[in-house]
């Protein structure tokens, strides 16, 4: 099929744009040929143009349509929800379990790390529970923000006059040299200098 | 044909565009909206899939099909940008398209063929729809005889030419609708009246040869 056999039509059903227009026209004057296949042409599209009826639908089928149009209605809708919506729940719930996993996997670690060493240290005798084993291997926990490093001299004097404050120092127990507080943020030295 | 009385639109209604009619009835379910759709293009859209199926009761069908096509789907499916009866045009066409080729799978035409009488399968099946047809739209003469012609064109020529008679549908739609070239449609279309004119020639000439 060339694009000259499609003028014809291009020009009676109004395709063409009208500089193609000009140009058919001025080819239809001088082209006979032309001009009987675009008359037979639209001899044959007017007759299919006037003569095709327009058919309507039964009624019945009409009534059956605008009845189940209406059951339609009634079905309760459910809503799609938009992608973006769905997108960001997924997300939302991707990064909650994958916390929750890596949460629980450090905690599973550390305990396994603290058997492992525990273990290592004790050989549980057969029939004794961990429980009492644990009990026995405890060592004494020190909070090292907790301890007071007194330095300098002491007044014998003043410490006489205050039982409880002497009674104190009972409970003081030497932990090393101040430099060896490792955590010098929250940790604090009294100390009394003779100023 | 319209809907019963008792179910009346409106006047306000036949004012409005299809757009703000679709809006009504996708999100009030205004079902006068939709009876009012339906009324303004039923005609053509039945007169299309009749056109081609040239059977009442397959053109119900495929109708009715269409139709609750239409309704469950116009919210998934349905852009608001595009015309209304476009898209229920491109659902009535791939009914009937669909119904046609399901039609076609169970005779193998080109076999059927007779050198002889240079009939089909098809041309020897005595034309019944055509009968009824004529019974029941009480049509004239030439047009009785222009929907046999219609009938007896191929099925993309015959496509073509109803899409564009019916719709007024611009050739680019068309081309997209059935999936070819905008040169193809127009070549199409060409062909389908250039066959018609034969058809009438011959039937012209027979006539005058009996006389």
């Amino acid at each position: 099929m060339t694009k000259s056999d499609t003028d014809c039509i291009k020009y009676l059903e109004n395709e063409m744009d009208p500089s193609e227009k000009i140009v058919f026209e001025r080819e239809i004057e001088s082209n006979s040929d032309l001009l009987i296949e675009l008359e037979t042409i639209r001899t044959i599209r007017d007759k299919v143009k006037n003569s095709l009826p327009l058919i309507s639908a039964p009624e019945s089928v009409l009534e059956s349509v605008a009845n189940f149009s209406e059951q339609h209605a009634q079905k309760p809708k459910v809503k799609s929800i938009p992608p973006y919506l769905t997108a960001a729940a997924a997300v939302f719930v991707c990064t909650i379990t994958i916390g929750i996993f890596l949460i629980d996997e450090s905690g599973t670690h550390q305990g396994d790390v603290i058997n492992a060493s525990f273990n290592s240290e004790i050989n549980l005798p057969s029939g004794i529970s961990t429980s009492e084993t644990e009990t026995e291997a405890v060592i004494p926990w020190v909070d090292r923000n907790q301890v007071l490093h007194f330095t300098g001299n002491q007044d014998e004097k003043a410490d006489g006059a205050d039982p409880i404050f002497q009674n104190s120092y009972k409970h003081l127990t030497p932990v090393g040299p101040a430099n060896d507080v490792r955590t010098t943020q929250r940790s604090f030295h009294l100390t009394r200098t003779s100023n | 044909m319209r809907l019963k009385k008792e179910k009346n639109i409106p006047t306000n209604y036949d004012k409005m565009k299809d757009s703000e009619l679709v809006h009504l009835y996708r999100k009030k379910d205004d079902q006068l909206a939709f009876r009012e759709l339906m009324n303004r293009h039923q005609a053509k859209v039945y007169s299309y899939i009749f056109s081609m199926v040239h059977n009442r009761e397959v053109a119900n069908d495929i109708f009715q099909e269409t139709f609750t096509k239409v309704i469950t789907k116009m919210d998934d499916t349905y852009n608001e940008q595009g015309k209304w009866i476009a898209w229920v045009m491109r659902i009535a066409h791939n009914a009937t398209i669909d119904y046609i080729r399901k039609q076609k799978r169970f005779v193998d035409v080109s076999s059927s063929y007779d050198k002889e009488s240079k009939t089909d399968f098809y041309d020897r099946l005595p034309d019944e729809d055509a009968v009824n047809q004529q019974d029941k739209l009480e049509i004239d003469e030439s047009t009785s005889e222009l929907l046999e012609h219609i009938s007896n064109l191929p099925e993309e020529q015959r496509t073509v030419v109803m899409l564009r008679h019916y719709y007024e549908m611009p050739f680019k739609e068309i081309a997209e609708l059935t999936k070819v070239s905008i040169n193809t449609a127009l070549g199409r279309m060409r062909y389908a009246l250039i066959n018609l004119r034969k058809m009438f020639d011959e039937k012209r000439e027979k006539e005058t040869n009996s006389v």
